[in-house]
């Protein structure tokens, strides 16, 4: 089992909600990374997200949030805010799902001793395909934040020296 | 006096829900359903290459991702009139079963459960007692005195941690919660188990698809799948069998495990029998294809009207006229141009948005009708129209489960009682029982065919110049679900999907007749309007593929109370 797992989630036919699927094919188009690092783009798994996180160690979300900052904003969440299910925090378009996975994981202990969410603040979600200009823009930050919260844990990676198969830019973009 | 409760999202998963109810007399006098969401998604697909769109359509919605990648190929391939080699159709089966038995279990333990199950009750039980029962019940191994012990001291544990974690928002000692605390230990422990069982199907999604939850296998005209016993990049022996050892342990839960708690939940509730009907008229595409010409199948489809079995109408394949020319999508209620039906492919999704307003537009949800009626889908569709059919295993499953609750309730459980609340919940685990029956069966079948050396896992896709039409149907773990598709010199022209919680969420229709949430929720009970559990318990047997919050309104509209209840 991977020892520290990245997930990008939201829908990535709903404007600014795609963002997490698309700092995920950012890191896996240009860094390798070691094998305990899994990466996946799980779109909006909604409780599926259980089948995914149980069993991992640490657990990096990365979604579009809700928030009065700036569109494009990134803002790191830690656990205990995730899982406050007031109804009047909305942390990210996916609750309850993030919050719940963990409070059910962590009943039957088969849950992450850590997680966090790289949350980058939407402009909008309506339906369409392609990010607003100023969240497209906060995908290198955002794709190097989650590179600095490996990092900070003592993972490194390394950039490709060209991008993986030569995509830059995600298949549903084109 | 009449009292207005609001049942609205706080977030968004997939969409939102919202259900409007007028209590009178401690019971639901109407109800309106809603989504709030515009999706709208179809009409980005216009345009693109039919090959690609499935790998669009499985991103609709994130936890029905296979079944739209599915409807979407099947849909191409129909308007090509393209076979679709009999290995692949055994791989997209083995996928759409392992598929359900993961939703079905995830939707009963996850979300539904805690609806009957009181967690808090579960202090008071005696674990030796609780093992005994399960023992008496299911041939199931993990039901030990010290099983059930251990789970109550982690309960204990949550409690005395003055948090409930992800039990924080039940209705914990609502006065419709009934179940001895001895069952609701064992549906607490079954609870935990599910977790782990979940995953493996899960993961023999995985085995056949590439990964969960975006699959990568599929192709208008098969799948991707090489096939080839000795090689290791190719689905070889080694693979099968990993998927049977997957398969072999969800099984047993399924048969020992979840279809035992549902019967014995269901007997603690016999009154939940006779609320929640409302649209008895059913629909059931067939599905599991056992040739290549999608002629044969494993799961009957067809209709059912006014609850009656006699009038049970086969639909025979893809290709049967009834269901082609049937179905319409009416948008006299839904924030749509246009009001009276129009048949998918001539499917128009021009939005027009006013203030909810209950008696005009209220709702993004369209109004598929059938032959001009609403129709329920889902599994109770499924197995009525199974048991209609003369399906054996669905006949031998459902016959168990009436009996199963009959003998524990000790009453008399008849077919029409299915017509409830209850009834939804009772036969979704008998779809699951039928289904991991099926997965056997599907699974030797692909291992004979593949040993007799076919190899072949796709048929190339050819599109002629002008205008084709295709439609692509799949009975998936929330019922019928249908994508229409029309395609002009090899670009989609027009795209539609009908998807289950359309049919069984869907708004009034032009005529004034309600949809399946609408009409089930009619003379629910509503003991506390401030903590309205019973219109709950309803919607959440449909098992709408939403998340939801419940806002309680008084009459003036002021909020005063609220309480999330996925």
């Amino acid at each position: 089992m991977s020892r520290v797992s990245v997930f990008g989630v939201g829908n990535v036919l709903l404007g600014d909600d795609g963002v997490g699927s698309s700092v995920i094919h950012r890191l896996q188009s240009l860094y390798e990374f070691p094998p305990e690092v899994e990466l996946e783009d799980l779109g909006t798994p909604g409780l599926e997200l259980l089948a995914h996180v149980a069993g991992t160690e640490v657990v990096i979300f990365v979604d579009a949030v809700a928030d009065d900052a700036a569109p494009g904003t990134i803002q790191l969440y830690d656990r205990q805010t995730i899982v406050a299910a007031s109804p009047a925090l909305r942390v990210g378009p996916h609750d309850p799902a993030l919050g719940d996975t963990l409070l059910a994981l962590e009943f039957a202990e088969q849950g992450p001793s850590e997680a966090m969410l790289v949350g980058v603040v939407a402009a909008t979600t309506a339906s369409g395909i392609g990010l607003s200009p100023a969240v497209r823009d906060a995908v290198p930050a955002a794709a190097e934040a989650v590179v600095a919260q490996l990092a900070h844990r003592g993972i490194s990676v390394r950039e490709r020296t060209s991008p993986m198969d030569n995509r830059e830019t995600p298949w549903w973009i084109d | 006096m009449s009292k207005r409760i609001v049942i609205d999202p706080i977030t968004r998963i997939e969409g939102h829900l919202r259900v409007d109810v007028d209590v009178d007399g401690g019971q639901v006098q109407k109800a309106w359903a809603s989504s709030t969401m515009w999706r709208g998604i179809e009409r980005i697909l216009v345009g693109h290459d039919p090959r690609e769109a499935w790998l669009y359509t499985q991103r609709f919605c994130g936890v029905c991702t296979t079944v739209h990648a599915l409807a979407s190929v099947r849909a191409v391939e129909n308007a090509l009139d393209l076979e679709v080699p009999l290995n692949a159709q055994l791989i997209r089966n083995l996928i759409i079963i392992s598929h359900a038995l993961h939703d079905h279990i995830v939707h009963f333990y996850q979300l539904s459960a805690l609806d009957w199950v009181d967690v808090t009750q579960v202090l008071k039980a005696d674990p030796a007692k609780a093992a005994s029962i399960a023992e008496s019940l299911s041939p199931w191994t993990r039901n030990s005195k010290e099983e059930m012990k251990a789970v109550q001291e982690k309960v204990k544990g949550l409690v005395a941690s003055g948090q409930l974690g992800i039990f924080a928002h039940g209705y914990w000692g609502h006065p419709a919660m009934k179940l001895p605390p001895e069952v609701n230990l064992l549906a607490v422990a079954h609870y935990l188990q599910a977790l782990e069982y979940q995953r493996y199907a899960n993961q023999a999604v995985a085995i056949l698809g590439g990964k969960t939850p975006h699959i990568q296998n599929v192709a208008v005209g098969g799948v991707a799948n090489a096939v080839n016993l000795d090689s290791m990049g190719a689905l070889n022996l080694d693979r099968l069998y990993q998927l049977k050892g997957l398969l072999d342990k969800v099984i047993p839960f399924v048969h020992d495990v979840y279809f035992n708690d549902v019967c014995a939940i269901a007997a603690f509730y016999p009154e939940w029998f006779s609320y929640g009907a409302g649209v008895t008229n059913y629909l059931s595409v067939p599905d599991l294809p056992t040739d290549s010409k999608s002629t044969k199948f494993d799961m009957a489809g067809g209709t059912i009207m006014n609850g009656d079995f006699k009038t049970f109408r086969a639909i025979s394949g893809p290709k049967d006229e009834y269901f082609r020319k049937g179905v319409t999508e009416d948008n006299a209620h839904a924030y749509y141009e246009g009001s009276g039906g129009l048949h998918p492919w001539q499917g128009k999704t021009d939005p027009q948005f006013t203030e909810w307003s209950e008696n005009g537009k209220y709702s993004w949800v369209k109004a598929p009708r059938f032959e001009g009626k609403p129709m329920q889908v889902g599994p109770l569709a499924n197995v009525l129209v199974g048991y209609a059919a003369g399906d054996p295993l669905t006949q031998k499953w459902a016959n168990l489960a009436m009996a199963n609750v009959g003998k524990i309730a000790n009453t008399n459980v008849t077919p029409a009682m299915l017509h409830s609340t209850l009834g939804r919940h009772a036969a979704r685990a008998v779809r699951t029982a039928v289904l991991a029956d099926l997965a056997t069966k599907q699974w030797n079948m692909l291992v004979d065919n593949i040993t007799k050396g076919d190899k072949t896992t796709f048929n190339p896709p050819a599109f002629p110049k002008g205008e084709v039409e295709g439609m692509g149907f799949h009975e998936a773990p929330r019922g019928t679900l249908s994508h229409w598709v029309v395609i002009d010199d090899a670009k989609i022209k027009n795209y539609q999907a009908v998807v289950p919680t359309t049919w069984n969420a869907s708004p009034r229709d032009e005529k004034g007749n309600p949809g399946p949430y609408e009409a089930a929720l009619l003379k629910n009970p509503v003991h506390d309007s401030e903590h309205p559990l019973e219109v709950v318990r309803t919607v959440h047997s449909f098992d709408p593929c939403m998340a939801c919050a419940v806002h309680v309104f008084d009459p003036t509209g002021k909020n005063v109370a609220k309480v999330k209840v996925l």
